[in-house]
């Protein structure tokens, strides 16, 4: 029961826009394409939330969470029965969907093969959900710094996090069963963009599916994470792609104003990918619209472009001050071709070397001007990707669309020829190429994760122990939670207790909370622990949980480097260690209320 | 005409079957995988390495290797031999080879047995949620003298606390330590004479916990067997009986359990 509600709140995140837009666009008397239905619905669902939110509190009208729980659900509910006829579109189950949905269920039977539900190997479902429970809270705004002191820097609006947020107050699931089902749900959807994309281009419905194939088996485990993991920059990366296909379907089709609530949608979702994105569309547009593609030098021009801009990016690169950027991580985050090359061969093992340059050379030479195109897309945003400027990597959460494309095309090259059975024969043997690479890929990454024979970033026990902190401390607006940067990523988001900034706790908090953790003296413990500052929510705390773990002893056994580094974390669980237990019995302040093999809870009033 | 054109069609399809093997291969070949296979046990990771079978946490320096090249026979006059008499040194090349990825693919799917093996040995360990099982294999060459005896060596790490489950404790911790150890775990032990270097345990169960590492090991013996612990060797070794079968194998069993918190047969 408790998975049915996870998953009808995890698809809510797209049904309930969906709906409210179609419901919207009904009274237009041109098509709306799917992808602006959502937006147009996903944006007049989240203004309408933060404006009603700000009424309500200027009225002061006394509106109880259930009186909103039960307008809300029979709000859904009309949605539902306005949109009925829906159900004889998506009953209707192609070959195509079909394939599709087989190759999805084996990638994600071999991606989560080992991460039982509902745990989580997705770091940041954690920091997003713990904004989230503060929106649930009633803390609303555009801003998401100024809602939750995890969030230091605004990379986008509160929109992602509306849109999870509605159901998850309409429908009360498992947190971390809703986010499970939700990067399912995202998967499937990243597979249906990369499908439809390919068939628009290329008109060939193998090499859509040998796209979707690539698509689904290869995952980008280090920055991008763009298949299995639901981030803002994931999701609108599937959304910039689904209407990339519009444009390239026929971009007169849509109305201007359709396409300035995918684009709003696509900005307030993500600023730096939205932006990347939007840049992709509108240079897809401008070679649509003047023909372009069709002139003779298109491709040779193109690439003499790119290079340039590469060249570009090597001088930028040389240049910028990386230890002056977002406190020096940017360095961490800026790559040198042989290690782009390393982490390609781990994404693909030798397959992107041997099929993409095949699949620019069968598009080149294609007949079909969207094949041209393709290719220069997808080799402009390679460059970026590879340029030696920081956190270009992230940008492959868009570029990877196309470049599986492209592969696509490569593979369709060597099997093309082959007889009906051969191809079919040579299709199944692409899937397991690809399945064995998803296999090594996962284990190899998976490999600092392993707790107890699992894959995960929360044990059972921190579950717990965020159980009894929410049934013991919920009520009390008061509680400061307290631990290392990582406890409290986990903590925070499952108690719903405020932390001292989650797992971007400030530098100076770092070094006060280090000597928590090691000193032994009573007055200097309670002195730093008095000064230890929310950013967000000022008033002193009447009371602080510390929550002391196999992790914070780990963390405060690194080298300062690393305790002071917001790129370094222990991202597995950690089980306590017989010093730990000595250290926990000897904490100079505080009782002990809670104890597991993994977490100890000390409750100290100041 | 081009040759590609010119190719008949059947070989053409030959051709292409045969590329596409090649670049599974080259494509398999040319992923970054560890360079062993590995299987989680509790807090901790078994894996195998040229040496024999590791048992680890990764980031700690709690470290145990079970080897071929440490075992050793004793005859009648307890004298001892080697038991792998040829060492074999692999260099990694940046290529790993396939049978390596296959096995990792395959733990991954579960696959719960790792395998070690010399010439004359053969080492598998098999795990069943928090036990490890490592039986062995070793084939005495005809016309050689028989031995009695077969020992497995179990380094373990200086920091460690070792006792045996009638609570006699066979490492020279700190005062602390051991008061820490009766606090929290609810056990009392008593210090072994420390005059015998070499002491025998009277039980078949060694407990061993580093106090820096989450979580404990148990290393069992046969009912046949018995366990020494080497204090300035820092090794238990494990002894027993040598039966040798009709083809000239002996074959021997160590059970390995693991533990968040110790479990003892029995509380002084």
């Amino acid at each position: 029961m408790n998975m049915i509600i996870d998953f009808v709140s995890a698809i809510s995140i797209y049904i309930v826009p969906y709906l409210l837009g179609r419901t919207l666009v009904r009274q237009m008397k041109h098509d709306v394409s799917p992808v602006a239905t959502f937006s147009i619905g996903a944006l007049v669902l989240y203004f309408g939330v933060l404006l009603g939110s700000a009424v309500l509190q200027s009225l002061q009208l006394h509106i109880t969470e259930q009186m909103l729980r039960t307008a809300g659900l029979l709000f859904s509910g009309l949605l539902v029965l306005l949109n009925l006829d829906l159900l004889s579109i998506v009953t209707r189950m192609t070959k195509a969907t079909g394939l599709m949905a087989l190759v999805g269920v084996l990638a994600f039977a071999i991606w989560s093969f080992n991460i039982p539900y509902p745990l989580t190997v997705n770091w940041d479902v954690f920091e997003h959900q713990t904004l989230i429970n503060s929106m649930l809270g009633g803390t609303l705004s555009f801003q998401t710094s100024q809602i939750s002191d995890t969030f230091g820097f605004d990379g986008y609006s509160t929109l992602f996090h509306t849109l999870l947020a509605v159901p998850q107050f309409l429908f009360q699931p498992n947190p971390l069963g809703f986010w499970w089902l939700a990067q399912l749900i995202h998967f499937g959807i990243t597979l249906t963009a990369t499908y439809v994309l390919a068939k628009t281009i290329t008109r060939n419905a193998n090499v859509a599916l040998l796209s979707t194939i690539i698509s689904a088996f290869v995952f980008e485990s280090y920055s991008v994470f763009s298949s299995f993991f639901l981030m803002p920059q994931t999701m609108v990366a599937s959304i910039a792609v689904l209407s990339l296909r519009d444009m390239l379907q026929n971009a007169n089709a849509l109305k201007y104003s359709q396409w300035v609530a995918v684009i709003a949608f696509i900005l307030l979702a993500h600023y730096i990918i939205g932006t990347a994105a939007v840049l992709l569309l509108l240079a897809t547009w401008v070679i649509q619209k003047w023909h372009i593609a069709h002139t003779s030098r298109f491709v040779g021009g193109s690439i003499a472009a790119i290079i340039a801009i590469y060249l570009a990016t090597m001088l930028l690169g040389s240049v910028l001050p990386l230890q002056n950027i977002n406190n020096g991580e940017a360095a961490s985050f800026t790559f040198s071709m042989p290690k782009m090359i390393e982490f390609f061969r781990v994404f693909y093992g030798g397959t992107f070397f041997i099929l993409f340059p095949l699949g620019v050379f069968a598009a080149v030479r294609s007949k079909l001007v969207s094949e041209k195109l393709l290719v220069v897309l997808a080799l402009l945003t390679l460059v970026i990707v590879v340029s030696p400027l920081p956190y270009a990597i992230k940008f492959y959460v868009l570029g990877r669309y196309l470049a599986h494309i492209v592969m696509g095309l490569g593979a369709w090259y060597i099997i093309g020829n082959l007889s009906l059975t051969g191809q079919r024969v040579a299709i199944l043997a692409f899937v397991l190429l690809f399945g064995s690479i998803l296999t090594l890929n996962a284990s190899y990454w998976k490999y600092d994760l392993m707790h107890q024979r699992v894959a995960t970033e929360v044990s059972q026990d921190e579950i717990a122990a965020a159980q009894y902190l929410k049934d013991t401390y919920k009520k009390d607006s008061g509680v400061l939670l307290l631990s290392d940067p990582a406890t409290q990523n986990v903590l925070e988001p499952l108690s719903g207790i405020n932390s001292a900034g989650g797992v971007y706790m400030t530098i100076p908090n770092r070094k006060l909370l280090h000597t928590i953790l090691v000193d032994t003296n009573a007055e200097t413990v309670s002195g730093n622990m008095a000064q230890i500052q929310d950013r967000i929510i000022t008033i002193k705390p009447t009371r602080y949980i510390i929550a002391l773990s196999g992790r914070s002893y780990q963390w405060a056994h690194a080298p300062i480097e690393n305790r002071e580094n917001l790129g370094f974390s222990i991202w597995a669980p950690k089980n306590l260690t017989l010093y730990n237990e000595q250290a926990i019995a000897a904490f100079p302040i505080g009782t002990l209320v809670y104890k597991n093999p993994s977490v100890a809870l000390i409750e100290v009033i100041l | 005409m081009n040759i590609y054109q010119s190719i008949p069609y059947d070989i053409k399809q030959a051709l292409i079957g045969a590329a596409l093997l090649v670049m599974a291969a080259v494509s398999i070949l040319a992923t970054l995988s560890h360079t062993s296979p590995y299987q989680s046990l509790g807090n901790y990771y078994v894996s195998t390495n040229p040496a024999g079978i590791g048992i680890y946490q990764t980031g700690k320096h709690s470290n145990y290797l079970l080897t071929a090249y440490s075992d050793y026979f004793l005859n009648e006059s307890n004298i001892p031999s080697p038991i792998a008499k040829e060492a074999q040194v692999s260099g990694l090349s940046w290529l790993m080879p396939l049978s390596h990825k296959i096995d990792t693919m395959a733990h991954y799917f579960g696959r719960n047995q790792l395998i070690h093996r010399t010439p004359t040995t053969l080492y598998k360990a098999t795990i069943d949620n928090n036990t490890l099982t490592i039986q062995r294999k070793v084939f005495i060459e005809p016309n050689t003298m028989k031995p009695t005896s077969i020992v497995t060596v179990f380094p373990f790490n200086r920091d460690d606390i070792v006792f045996d489950s009638n609570g006699i404790l066979y490492t020279e911790n700190s005062d602390s330590d051991i008061y820490t150890l009766g606090n929290v775990y609810g056990v009392t032990i008593t210090r072994s004479d420390i005059n015998d270097r070499l002491p025998t345990s009277s039980a078949t169960s060694i407990f061993i916990i580093n106090p820096h590492v989450p979580g404990a090991l148990t290393v069992q013996a046969s009912e046949q067997g018995s366990i020494a612990i080497g204090k300035d060797s820092k090794q238990l070794q494990i002894k027993e009986p040598a039966l040798s079968d009709a083809s000239g194998w002996i074959s021997t069993s160590l059970v390995i359990q693991t533990f968040i918190r110790p479990k003892f047969v029995k509380t002084i």
